[in-house]
């Protein structure tokens, strides 16, 4: 791929003449948003969690990206540097708010954090004629409440949020968060994620609250009850994605966990168990979304449309093992990997969809006073 | 203040643009003039304006770290106090060795600088698999294409090359095999060294990456003529080839002013040093530093900067040929030598792990548990993974495989399967020994025994000491999926013994291998501690081999 040799500033075509000559004062903040720079330069800055699409035979290869740079001729930076909502998304807003352009087009965000980017307008709306392949999104998963109508992020993975267990620790199944907060064979070797839709929102379900609609007030129910539990000595902690080492190596019983890495742990451990409760469960997504001011904001675009091609899903599902948001997918799995396609942790029934529930985000006023509440209950000791 | 960086192919335009606006802004135009011009040419720095002649708006750091064969070009490449959109850039180069770079970046406290030039792929997919699943810095990396490369070739005084040049055309395996030392540097720390590792699997392995006998027999030869970590210094008359750079044997030449020493090329050229251009991107880099970042690495592909690499003797990225006004002594400069494919992270982990068997000289004693919770697919990966090891291993590592688990002979709770003895070539038949050996453990763990597990490690330590050899690395590798549940000798008196017994001059590490959850790790740690050795964890029943291989082996790091 050859550099071009074009200046971004230069490129302040859809600003017009009034716009040029704005620019040239010092008091303007250039207009970042017409640079699109797609056509000049076949490139676009990708960040995503790690471990969180297909790979190839070599560290840093990954097939259907390969593919859609010999389709398209656009090189993608893709960087596995997203490892946190809050520690990616934070900084990147705040350049934002400078009127400062990011060094990415693209990235994948959970659906609390989407909420946010949409209100603080971090985002640029994703223009539907770019991204035809958007109408087979999974139905279930159109009107997001935390953007309706899809204006501004499309899933790039989702998946459900359970209760992961050891059996031959806990002596048992644990089915019911009740039990999770309760069961004394489970005690002190408990841990919840320091994520708040998946914590407070599982919380919520087994407490009769809807996680897509509670009031400030339910909030802080859960929380209540959340102190309550942590008092009494159920709780090891609360986690990231480290639960995973801790469940393999028996160091934690019982903990909330994420359908795709218990696909991968129990094919490694058969005996570990996944309950998603009767009560209901969280499903959530990871969103791809695009940055204010993005400098490849059409190459971006097309990379999306290009994974929503459900034959390409297909191959990104075979890896990751979470749900696929792409309508067809399956049915193209089917024929390639019949194991994976039936596995109702990538491939939910109807049943089980339908006892998913999604946490909405907070609102502006909301946003500080319930994330406070959130920090103190998981950082405190 | 001239367009530097002109670069080829269908980019003129872009350039001759840019160069048109330094001119018209040093000759201070009217504005509006621009304005009109910058909507047409659409590539005029708005911001450059405002500048004067001289001035600079604001000022940006570019860091760039490169190999030291290639740093002062850089350094002289970087468009010094050149202004694009009034922003001035310095350029600070500094020089340093790949290796040393790779073990930096692999740090999670460490901030990358803007680009770096390392001289060859190799070290970047190295880092990569250095650094998966870490939280590093470094894993924010863009990779753009090689600007340069140099074929791998053998340095050898006159004399020397003209014998060489036969062995040579029969390729790198003819090369490693035929009995004349090459003065190869550590693949672990330099580039030579790990080139030539990569053109001894390229040619003696298996795409696979599991070692071949003739890797593995090539590679020990190898590692007998190692001379150091560095990069060795080309001497008029080097004693015994050198693998280094076409363009080493450039310099030196040039820095005697004579064609004293003689590239040889091995027929099958495997391997080149080439220069890959990696830029460290943040998601929050500013735009005005990015856009520096971008114009400096962009003139690393511009006609100038490219000039300059070739007249140091770097070829370009496809390795064409010089151009027939260069004149460079003792090497081959119209041959076009392309570089070949990069081999897999497999072919490359694969003869590191051949090396590292090689360079440490195992007097090793395999101790795998039976008991019955071994049953099932964890017995039959631990004796996969035996006899893997057996592959990687040269012909003068001594080797020993017991099993424990209770009552095993008579009413001690370890049996010796194979006695530690060396190896010998696959004629001597104790390759086949040792496989058949680890076929009996499942047939063992079958029989439902406990875990005596201190006992075994007690007398397997006592076992080793008896005929330490101070040549080698003498240790025992202890796999166990439990604790000890067997009473006789308590876990105090073991670590009692093991601590008192230790010496400074003769190690002997004890590396416990911990599979799933129910091992004692605790305790497997403790053993590994007193005895200066190290605990591995195997989480997932799938892990076992690799993890095995690591403590029997070690990875080359």
């Amino acid at each position: 791929m050859q550099p071009t040799v074009v200046s971004r500033r230069g490129v302040l075509l859809g600003g017009g003449l009034a716009a040029v000559l704005s620019a040239c004062s010092e008091t303007v903040a250039p207009d970042y948003s017409s640079a699109d720079l797609s056509g000049y330069e076949a490139i676009v800055n990708w960040s995503n969690w790690p471990d969180y699409i297909d790979v190839g035979a070599n560290v840093g290869e990954h097939p259907t990206l390969d593919a859609f740079t010999r389709r398209t001729g656009i090189r993608v930076n893709y960087t596995e540097d997203y490892y946190d909502n809050e520690q990616f998304v934070g900084p990147a807003v705040k350049a934002l708010d400078r009127g400062q352009q990011l060094a990415r087009d693209l990235w994948c965000s959970s659906d609390w954090i989407v909420t946010r980017l949409i209100r603080d307008g971090a985002l640029l709306p994703l223009r539907p004629e770019n991204i035809p392949n958007a109408r087979n999104l999974q139905p279930a998963l159109r009107d997001a409440p935390f953007d309706p109508g899809r204006r501004f992020s499309l899933p790039w993975q989702s998946g459900f949020t359970g209760i992961a267990y050891n059996p031959k620790l806990t002596g048992g199944h644990v089915e019911t968060m009740q039990q999770l907060f309760t069961d004394a064979r489970l005690k002190g070797r408990v841990t919840l994620l320091t994520d708040v839709g998946d914590t407070v929102g599982m919380t919520m379900l087994s407490m009769g609250i809807d996680p897509a609609t509670f009031t400030a007030a339910q909030f802080q129910q859960a929380i209540r009850k959340l102190d309550k539990v942590k008092a009494s000595g159920q709780l090891k902690g609360f986690t990231g994605n480290e639960y995973i080492s801790g469940l393999a190596s028996g160091a934690i019983a019982a903990c909330l966990a994420y359908s795709g890495d218990m696909v991968q742990l129990q094919a490694d451990n058969p005996d570990l168990g996944f309950t998603l409760p009767g009560a209901g469960h969280i499903v959530w997504s990871d969103n791809f979304v695009i940055p204010q001011f993005a400098r490849h904001r059409t190459n971006a675009e097309r990379l999306i449309d290009y994974y929503y091609d459900p034959a390409v899903m297909a191959q990104v599902e075979d890896w990751v093992n979470y749900i696929s948001p792409v309508a067809g997918s399956r049915e193209a799995l089917l024929k390639s990997d019949p194991g994976v396609a039936k596995n109702p942790l990538i491939f939910p029934s109807d049943a089980v969809l339908a006892r998913a529930h999604t946490f909405r985000g907070f609102t502006a006023d909301e946003d500080k006073a319930l994330n406070a509440a959130f920090q103190e209950l998981t950082q405190s000791t | 203040m001239t367009g530097r960086h002109s670069a080829s192919g269908g980019r003129t335009e872009d350039e001759t643009s840019k160069t048109g606006v330094l001119t018209w802004r040093s000759r201070r135009v009217w504005l509006p003039a621009i304005v009109a011009l910058a909507l047409v040419a659409a590539t005029v720095g708005i911001v450059a304006a405002q500048t004067t002649q001289q001035g600079c708006s604001d000022r940006e750091t570019v860091t760039v770290v490169a190999a030291p064969s290639i740093a002062s070009v850089l350094d002289d490449a970087a468009p010094q106090g050149k202004s694009t959109h009034g922003v001035c850039t310095d350029v600070q180069v500094s020089p340093r060795k790949s290796a040393d770079m790779v073990a930096e970046l692999s740090r999670s406290d460490t901030e990358p600088p803007d680009v770096w030039v390392p001289d060859s792929s190799e070290w970047v997919q190295k880092l990569r698999r250095d650094t998966v699943g870490k939280v590093t810095r470094a894993q924010s990396l863009w990779i753009s294409p090689p600007i340069a490369s140099s074929p791998l070739v053998l340095a050898a005084s006159a004399k020397d090359a003209r014998s060489l040049v036969d062995t040579a055309s029969g390729g790198w395996s003819k090369l490693l095999s035929g009995g004349s030392p090459l003065a190869v540097a550590d693949p672990t720390t330099s580039t030579e060294g790990l080139l030539t590792l990569a053109a001894a699997q390229a040619s003696l392995g298996r795409p696979s990456g599991t070692p071949t006998r003739r890797l593995v027999s090539g590679l020990v030869a190898l590692s007998t003529d190692v001379v150091g970590g560095d990069t060795p210094a080309l001497q008029a008359s080097p004693e015994h080839p050198v693998p280094v750079s076409e363009q080493a044997v450039i310099a030196a030449n040039a820095g005697s002013g004579s064609g004293d020493i003689q590239a040889v090329y091995p027929r099958d050229v495997g391997r080149s040093f080439d220069f890959p251009v990696v830029e460290f991107a943040p998601p929050e880099r500013s735009p005005e530093h990015g856009d520096a970042v971008g114009a400096y690495v962009r003139s690393l592909y511009s006609a100038a900067t490219q000039h300059a690499l070739r007249e140091i003797g770097l070829r370009d990225s496809d390795g064409s040929a010089f151009s027939s006004t260069v004149d460079f002594e003792g090497v081959a400069p119209t041959a076009v030598i392309p570089p070949s494919a990069q081999l897999s992270d497999r072919q490359m982990t694969g003869a590191t792990r051949v090396w590292s068997a090689a360079e440490r000289r195992n007097r090793t004693l395999v101790v795998v548990d039976v008991s019955g919770s071994m049953i099932g697919p964890k017995i039959r990966l631990a004796t996969a993974a035996v006899r893997a090891a057996v592959g990687y291993l040269p012909d003068d590592a001594r080797i020993g495989l017991w099993a424990f688990s209770t009552d095993l002979h008579g009413s001690s709770p370890w049996r010796s399967l194979v006695p530690l003895a060396t190896l010998g070539s696959p004629s001597d038949g104790r390759r086949q020994t040792l496989r058949q050996a680890a076929g009996e453990l499942p047939r063992l763990a079958a029989k439902r025994g406990k875990t005596g597990l201190y006992q075994t490690t007690a007398a397997a330590y006592r076992a080793v000491r008896g005929g330490y050899d101070p040549h080698r690395y003498n240790s025992v590798v202890l796999l166990t999926d439990g604790s000890n549940t067997v009473k006789g000798l308590s876990r105090n008196d073991l670590l009692t013994r093991l601590r008192s017994a230790r010496s400074a001059s003769r190690q002997l590490p004890i590396l416990t291998v911990a599979i799933g959850p129910t091992a004692d790790r605790g305790t497997l740690e403790k053993i590994a501690a007193a005895t200066g050795g190290a605990e591995y964890d195997a989480d997932s029943v799938g892990d076992i081999l690799e993890v095995f291989l690591q403590a029997v082996i070690k990875e080359g790091s």
